[in-house]
């Protein structure tokens, strides 16, 4: 049988180590939270499809552009126009936002709407960083 | 000092507990508002009609495609097959639907064939007016192109879109993207109908 100030001591190391993991996901979690918060945002104005359709290409990315994500980012891609847009696989509605969150690295290369080229390149990658996210 | 380990235990458990609540993150790409649907019906491969209107009380899947396709289609249907076993008992209160692209040679009873394979209960939507199906594709934003086949046969492919709509109440308010696992699905369908039972 150990001795009552050995029990003791072990008690308080357990109760530390408890603290010590619940300390550790809270900060883990509150890091993905704060992760979270990367937005990138593409609002189409009004009027893009026809001054594309007209030629003019003024203010659209002449070439295809390419987004660098990282994962759990977030693609914001706001509609304003009165018609439908293509950004890579995502199409939004006249008046509709889309969100689209990333869970994996990857590339897509895929028709838009709103390039002069009408391409567009989306690369997810992993964030490096202290908390490297699953 | 057992007082003062139940107190550190507990303080830790809430700490974890809190650590796991936050916002749900979809997988999918989500429509802010969600998109209101015009209703359309549309002949079923069991013989019924479909009427998306008849649907809102639960989700509702849509996926345009057709029975000849050799890659995309198989796949994405697996996937949606992958999800429903995922979701369990829930599935019931979501319908999905294949709505066939190519009329021409996905009959009834092929398209009825191909869609229970995966799940008896999947229905496959069929039309042979290319107005009625390009005004709902439009809905959608979707779309599809016949392409020409090199001999000027019978084998040719169809290029289309290759998204899983997701309606709730008869709003679009999800799209998965090709490539979406059944089990991210089934976790923002999950999610779905829990938002609906609050």
């Amino acid at each position: 049988m150990a001795p009552p100030v050995e029990k003791h001591a072990l008690r308080w190391v357990v109760s530390l180590a408890f603290l010590a993991i619940g300390l550790g996901v809270a900060a883990y979690r509150g890091a993905a939270l704060h992760e979270e918060l990367r937005q990138y945002v593409i609002v189409i104005p009004a009027g893009t499809a026809e001054r594309l359709a007209a030629g003019d290409t003024t203010g659209a990315p002449p070439h295809s552009f390419e987004l660098i994500l990282g994962v759990r980012d977030v693609l914001v891609i706001q509609n304003e126009d009165s018609a439908w847009h293509q950004v890579g696989p995502y199409r939004v509605a006249p008046g509709h936002t889309l969100q689209q969150r990333f869970s994996r690295p990857g590339t897509i290369r895929a028709a838009c709407t709103i390039t002069a080229s009408q391409q567009v390149e989306i690369v997810v990658r992993e964030r490096e960083g202290l908390f490297t996210l699953p | 000092m057992v007082r003062r380990f139940g107190t550190a235990a507990l303080l830790a458990l809430a700490l974890l507990a809190l650590a796991a609540c936050g916002p749900y993150e979809f997988k999918g790409a989500t429509l802010n508002p969600p998109k209101p649907m015009a209703d359309f019906t549309l002949p079923a491969h069991d013989g019924g009609q479909f009427r998306l209107s008849e649907h809102r009380d639960g989700l509702v899947l849509v996926y345009f495609g057709y029975t000849y396709c050799p890659d995309v289609c198989p796949a994405t249907m697996y996937q949606i097959k992958r999800a429903m076993e995922e979701l369990g008992d829930q599935a019931d209160a979501v319908q999905v639907v294949m709505i066939t692209v190519d009329p021409e040679r996905d009959t009834a009873e092929q398209l009825g064939s191909y869609v229970t394979n995966f799940d008896a209960r999947f229905l496959g939507l069929r039309t042979t007016d290319p107005d009625a199906l390009d005004v709902i594709l439009a809905d959608f934003g979707a779309y599809y192109t016949i392409e020409e086949p090199e001999d000027g046969g019978n084998d040719y492919s169809v290029t289309h879109t290759a998204a899983v709509y997701v309606l709730d109440g008869g709003d679009l308010v999800e799209v998965f993207s090709y490539g979406t696992t059944g089990e991210e699905m089934a976790s923002d369908l999950k999610h779905l109908l829990r938002s609906r039972q609050r």
